[in-house]
């Protein structure tokens, strides 16, 4: 992951990027990513709000691991995801 | 540390509490499955002596359930009776007439030599309050000699600091023995006429200062006669449940020290009884159930025989209260206070032995502590 | 009548009885056995999110229960390192500072971990949580965890699910004896008489889980149990009966004492 730089926020291309021809939002290609353990293709904007839209978990309701870092709700409006990174949703479930 | 003694010592309320004691209170105490002050309390009043025996059978049982059917012996060695305090109680007293003098090192190494001649192998230093000619470099130079050779070292001596606790500790000592004597302030003050032990905060710290400098063990008592003994044993009892609270990991141990009619003529104010000391032994055991309890040679040989076992669990044997003698003193030298049990090493144990107990010189658990001995770890 | 509160950290309950959340049948049962329970402390873990089991989602109803703290558990940790992540998750998703501590790297028999506890109840303490360890039945590692500032210590009873009852009882009452912190059972009990024993022998609370999840009416059991945690603990106050074995002497020991 990488944390998002102000000009990324503000909706400009790096040059680098800025021929791109994929049937998504202008951000790249597909990212594969792990999410719970299994492979997954991330389509959206590569927020993390964007992942859990896709895998229909409510932001409030869940915590966020990427790569064993704990990502306190604070950090999600800034954190970018990068191909290949490890993600855990986790929820609160019945235990004693 | 919280130096408000009210916070911690109150008496008042369990000595009011235990003027309506019956003996319903009495026998609920007795067998109590987990004794606090409120049952010690209980079984000093004049209801519970009523129920001496069945105090002996119950104290005489969780000995045996905690130590065993064997008693600790240990020799305590006087190295000075310079001393500058005036307690009015003690044979050491500066006003005293006497031939004072402190154990050289070559003469220390005798009296060490003759007593591990007897089997000894645990040792009580003792030394009179701090002076020029035995302060602490003097005792701390005693400590590592002894530690050399005793299995364990303990020392009753005056007050200190921490520094000098944790230097002792460093040196092998395992612990001390420092009486409050009592916990009454006023009856403290008159009786510690001068010298430095008249600071009855500093040696009521003490015991907790030595604890958190690396000392394993605390033994605490009163000296029985001086004030109310019941009050005094109360006060003890809370003293005790504050330091094993705060140092879990510690050793605490009770004397009962009863003064005596003594030479130079202290006459106790409060005389008590031998029945009464061994109800004051047997609430202690009832209500510290793992405490070791200290019984010296100051008590004639039929007490000693009958409690040994029965509540008590350590005593000495063949004591000698001058300084040094166990290898030939000056006959001038006064004790500190006279020996009543003055039975050898083998008649004493012999008497153990009969009445099924057996007499324990070395406690093993010191074993570990020095690295000398330590063979089974290498670099 | 019950004047003292438990307090664990800066908190105060009313209630000695904590719930588990685990092994209930569907949430509903679940809700209703907290609500006749009374309880204010309630334990959850941590999963992963699974779309399909939606409905298994605690967290949303969990917080709507007025006077209910949640306290998240590492259960599923195996060392030191995962509880304290999960941990870090926990206090994320539920903002509760309470954790149950909870490592048993053998999925048989689930006895906890006492080294990795205590280097994870170390590490949590330092960042302010209040920390509330399982652990085996030890009264040298209570003391341990209570030095290096737990809030409780939490002996089992007996294994987890084994309904065992009170098998730690010698150990538990060295424990109790020694504690300055609050005790809390965990683990084992099958009855509310167990639950009242537990109070009865001296300690502060209880946490019962499989015992209410798996009968039929957990609803009905979650309310004995908090009222045998009231009477075991009103018991405890009002000072039990000693069973007297006034042993009729053989020979009297105190002969060697002169008459007064």
């Amino acid at each position: 992951m990488m944390v998002m730089k102000s000009w990324e926020a503000a909706g400009l291309l790096p040059l680098s990027r800025q021929n791109r021809t994929t049937n998504d939002n202008g951000y790249g290609k597909i990212m594969k990513l792990v999410v719970n353990g299994e492979p997954h293709n991330h389509r959206g904007n590569r927020t993390i709000a964007s992942l859990l839209d896709e895998v229909g978990a409510d932001p409030k309701r869940v915590a966020i691991l990427i790569n064993d870092e704990v990502i306190s709700s604070i950090k999600r409006d800034v954190v970018i995801l990068s191909e290949g990174d490890n993600v855990e949703v986790l929820t609160f479930v019945g235990g004693g | 540390m919280n130096t408000d003694l009210s916070s911690w010592f109150d008496p008042e309320p369990w000595l009011a509490a235990s003027e309506r004691v019956n003996k319903g209170h009495v026998k609920s105490a007795i067998f109590s499955g987990s004794p606090g002050i409120k049952e010690f309390a209980a079984l000093l009043t004049p209801v519970a002596a009523d129920f001496l025996e069945i105090m002996a059978q119950h104290a005489q049982a969780l000995t045996q359930h905690h130590f065993g059917k064997t008693i600790s012996l240990y020799i305590p060695l006087y190295l000075s009776n310079y001393c500058p305090g005036g307690c009015a109680y003690c044979g050491f007293a500066s006003d005293r007439q006497q031939l004072r003098r402190k154990l050289a090192e070559d003469e220390l190494m005798t009296e060490i030599n003759a007593l591990k001649q007897k089997g000894f192998e645990d040792i009580l230093l003792l030394t009179g309050e701090r002076t020029e000619e035995a302060g602490f470099d003097y005792l701390l130079k005693c400590v590592s000699l002894a530690a050399g050779r005793f299995h364990n070292v303990t020392i009753e001596s005056f007050a200190m600091t921490s520094d000098e606790y944790r230097q002792l500790a460093n040196a092998g000592c395992t612990g001390i023995t420092l009486y409050q004597e009592t916990y009454d302030p006023d009856v403290y003050e008159k009786l510690h006429r001068w010298g430095p032990k008249r600071d009855y905060t500093f040696r009521l710290e003490a015991p907790a200062r030595a604890l958190s400098a690396g000392l394993r063990i605390a033994g605490l008592g009163i000296l029985l006669g001086l004030a109310d003994p019941v009050r005094d044993a109360v006060c003890l009892f809370l003293h005790i449940q504050y330091l094993k609270k705060r140092f879990w990991q510690a050793g605490i141990l009770v004397s009962f020290p009863r003064i005596c009619r003594q030479f130079g003529g202290y006459q106790p104010e409060y005389p008590v009884s031998e029945r009464l000391l061994a109800q004051f032994i047997f609430a202690f055991r009832i209500c510290l159930p793992d405490v070791p309890l200290v019984l010296s040679t100051r008590e004639k040989p039929e007490f000693r025989d009958g409690i040994a076992g029965i509540g008590i669990s350590r005593m000495s044997v063949a004591s000698k209260t001058t300084v040094g003698g166990y290898s030939g003193a000056p006959a001038s030298l006064i004790g500190q206070f006279d020996v009543s049990d003055t039975r050898d090493v083998e008649t004493f144990c012999d008497v153990l032995r009969n009445k099924g107990l057996d007499p324990v010189f070395k406690n093993w658990d010191s074993i570990f502590q020095r690295q000398e001995d330590t063979m089974i770890f290498e670099s | 009548m019950m004047k003292h509160k438990l307090k664990l950290g800066d908190y105060k309950f009313e209630s000695r009885l904590i719930i588990g959340t685990g092994k209930f049948s569907d949430v509903n049962t679940m809700l209703k056995a907290i609500q006749s329970s009374g309880t204010q402390l309630v334990t959850v873990a941590l999963r992963r999110f699974n779309r399909e089991r939606k409905s298994d989602d605690l967290y949303g109803p969990l917080s709507k229960l007025k006077h209910v703290t949640l306290m998240p558990n590492t259960s599923g940790a195996r060392n030191a390192k995962e509880a304290v992540r999960a941990a870090l998750l926990g206090r994320e998703l539920s903002g509760s500072p309470f954790i149950k501590l909870e490592i048993h790297p053998n999925p048989h028999h689930l006895m906890p971990d006492p080294i990795e506890t205590f280097e994870a109840a170390r590490i949590l303490v330092k960042e302010n949580f209040i920390v509330m360890p399982y652990m085996p039945a030890d009264p040298v590692l209570a003391k341990r965890l209570e030095d290096i500032g737990c809030a409780s210590v939490m002996p089992l009873g007996s294994a987890i699910g084994s309904g065992h009852g009170l098998r730690t009882h010698e150990m538990l009452t060295l424990i109790i004896r020694d504690s300055n912190i609050p005790v809390i059972v965990d683990a084992g009990l099958r009855s509310p008489s167990e639950a009242a024993a537990a109070m009865e022998m001296g300690c502060d609370a209880v946490l019962v889980n499989s015992a209410i999840a798996t009968t039929n009416n957990p609803e009905d059991m979650a309310a004995a149990f908090a009222m045998a945690v009231r009477a075991g603990r009103s018991a405890r106050m009002a000072g039990i009966m000693t069973e007297s074995d006034a042993a009729v002497p053989t020979s009297p020991l105190t002969s060697f004492l002169t008459k007064e």
